[in-house]
């Protein structure tokens, strides 16, 4: 059962990938477009460092993890 | 645990660092305060803050925080579940011999940091509690493809915690581990000039002691101690798309499945709309909807002595159930605008709050603040 | 030692070098075609109004670099650039600082915000940014005294700029060594 939850997650990450590498080389954005993508309402970061700041509470109230692609660290609250 | 034991390893991160004099390029400092409220009348407040900063080709980040959690007193019978909950989760022993009206405060630091060079980076993580000592070490790679239009990151960590609990009602438990391996897989593609999507893959393998020491259940007519099974296996698949709109806003939408083998599937999905007010001013709006099943051997009354499977728990994140959360940040610019200061020009204030409710009747605030430097 | 030794051996330097030189032009010239023509007949505005065609510096080396307030490398590799300014006082050189960001007035607020020593020439990201299709950012090009392209430097790390620095060097020296042998063939 692990073996097909894992494939069917590779499975799942490997099309999501093919379908970012396809559509990004059908029009590849250059590098003197990516304004608007390095704007701080944009970036993954801000992001990624909230849900590190929320992963304590939240695991302490609720049954799942991840979702940032990193692990939080241990504490009492998970 | 002591606080020198949070400092030690922490201070075993300047082996990490690079020797020789170095330049220091772009830097950051933050410091933040929040407080948590709950429905149980639990407090949480916290202090932290973060430093970053480049120097030559490294880079360098340093993050801390104090959390100090008070769960108010109350007369609670031996074994029951009241008086457990609080943010953090800390697991609080129930002496209803003890002055019962008493607040109980416990006290968690956690300091972490982090080196990049390049392509790596590599982590170091600690948090001490009086009865909880955890550490954790990590790593990533990550390669861009396409002119850097698809970025691939691989990271892996793995934790080791020392569970020390302390004395109860019921007695001293045995001291017990746990540890945590977890590997991410993350995929990040630019799509158009306006807008990127992420999508990432989980997997952690927890081993060792998951159940609260202090806990008791009710099993057949009598208390027993909780007991959930030594090994669990999480797994989560995420997707994320952010897309920039027209007068300076973006909106952001995110999806994650998980499942572990303890028999619990989650969905969560959130969205956040960002605007900018003027030059300096930044509204961020953020709504979050969660749901999930319980697992295997939930139960809200357990028949059998052995429970289910020989598993029984009174912990409420393992049944089921669904919540939102609500919120508003508002991030403003201090050096800029008609009244800008010089000094403050590189000075970012923030302030957020937000507002959580589940179906199991248990609601929060979550009120943060931080101020922010770039030097 | 005698005039005429002095040239000779002038010359035979010059001829060294000319023959490495020529290499790297020709490299550079056909990684990246029609740039030098491209950049010299564009015209950048620059402050108050005034206007700059690179072509019209020719006689001077010019390293052009494209660059933006949102570019974190950009921003690095600009403070690296202030700070040769001095170095290239009284040499026939030229640094000309293009910012392809959207809004003029990030770029402005950025060049003052950090105290460097450039002229606001703002381009935007569909002037020459797109023109040469820029194929990095922060970008880098370097033009000899007769207007043609010696190197295209893609990255603001250490090594690039040691490259950048290396070259705009060698080629101020040839340029020093013209003027020099001109001099002297019109003194003479």
């Amino acid at each position: 059962m692990i073996r097909a939850v894992v494939s069917f997650g590779l499975a799942v990450l490997g099309a999501l990938v093919l379908l970012l590498g396809g559509t990004t080389g059908c029009a590849t954005v250059r590098p003197y477009e990516k304004e608007y993508l390095a704007d701080p309402i944009m970036t993954f970061r801000q992001d990624t460092e909230e849900a590190a700041h929320d992963l304590h509470w939240i695991e302490a109230r609720e049954g799942s993890t991840g979702g940032t692609g990193v692990s939080g660290g241990g504490c009492a609250c998970n | 645990m002591q606080l020198s034991r949070v400092l030690a390893p922490a201070a075993a991160l300047g082996l990490l660092l690079p020797s020789g004099s170095l330049a220091i390029g772009e830097s950051e400092a933050e410091l933040r305060f929040g407080l948590f409220t709950d429905s149980d009348h639990v407090h949480v407040s916290s202090a932290g803050g973060a430093w970053g900063a480049e120097m030559d080709t490294w880079r360098l980040a340093l993050d801390w925080l104090r959390e100090v959690v008070t769960v108010p007193g109350i007369t609670a019978a031996p074994g029951s579940q009241e008086a457990l909950d609080s943010v953090s989760g800390a697991s609080r022993p129930i002496a209803s011999d003890s002055d019962p009206h008493a607040d109980f405060s416990k006290v968690r630091q956690q300091v972490s940091g982090s080196v990049r060079r390049g392509t790596a980076s590599a982590g170091y993580y600690v948090s001490a509690e009086s009865d909880y000592f955890a550490q954790q070490v990590s790593g990533s790679y990550e390669q861009g493809f396409l002119q850097d239009n698809l970025l691939l990151t691989l990271s892996g960590s793995y934790g080791w915690d020392v569970i020390e609990p302390e004395e109860d009602e019921d007695g001293l438990a045995a001291d017990d581990r746990k540890t945590t391996t977890h590997g991410a897989l993350v995929a990040t593609g630019v799509l158009t000039p306006v807008t990127m999507v992420q999508g990432g893959l989980e997997i952690a393998r927890v081993a060792g002691l998951q159940h609260n020491p202090y806990r008791n259940v009710y099993v057949a007519g009598a208390y027993t101690v909780e007991r959930h099974p030594d090994d669990r296996l999480r797994q989560d698949v995420f997707v994320r798309l952010n897309q920039y709109l027209p007068n300076r806003a973006s909106a952001k939408v995110a999806y994650k499945l998980y499942r572990d083998d303890w028999g619990i599937h989650s969905h969560t999905i959130e969205s956040k709309l960002a605007q900018y007010v003027g030059e300096r001013v930044i509204v961020r709006y953020r709504h979050r909807w969660y749901t999930q099943d319980e697992a295997d051997f939930w139960s809200d009354e357990y028949l059998l002595a052995g429970g289910i499977d020989g598993y029984r728990t009174g912990d409420y994140r393992l049944e089921n159930f669904s919540s939102h959360l609500f919120g508003a940040r508002i991030s403003v610019d201090l050096g800029r605008g008609p009244v800008a200061v010089d000094w403050l020009e590189n000075v970012d204030v923030v302030a957020k709050y937000e507002r959580y409710f589940n179906s199991n009747n248990f609601s929060a605030n979550i009120l943060e603040t931080a101020v922010a430097l770039s030097f | 030692m005698h005039r005429p030794a002095i040239r000779l051996a002038t010359l035979l330097a010059l001829a060294a070098l000319a023959t490495g030189d020529a290499a790297e032009v020709r490299a550079a010239g056909d990684e990246y075609p029609g740039w030098a023509g491209t950049i010299a007949s564009h015209e950048l505005r620059g402050p108050q109004g005034t206007a700059l065609r690179i072509g019209d510096l020719k006689g001077d080396v010019v390293v052009v670099n494209f660059w933006a307030s949102w570019c974190k490398p950009c921003r690095k590799e600009l403070r690296v650039l202030g700070d040769w300014v001095g170095d290239l006082a009284g040499d026939p050189a030229r640094i000309v600082t293009v910012s392809i960001d959207g809004d003029r007035r990030r770029a402005e607020r950025f060049l003052e915000d950090e105290g460097l020593p450039f002229p606001l020439y703002h381009d935007g990201p569909d002037g020459l940014a797109r023109a040469l299709d820029l194929p990095s950012l922060p970008c880098t090009v370097v033009l000899d005294a007769d207007g043609r392209l010696v190197r295209v430097v893609r990255d603001g790390s250490a090594e690039g700029l040691d490259e950048l620095r290396g070259t705009v060097r060698d080629l101020i020296a040839d340029r020093v060594g013209e003027l020099t042998a001109a001099d002297e063939d019109a003194s003479g």
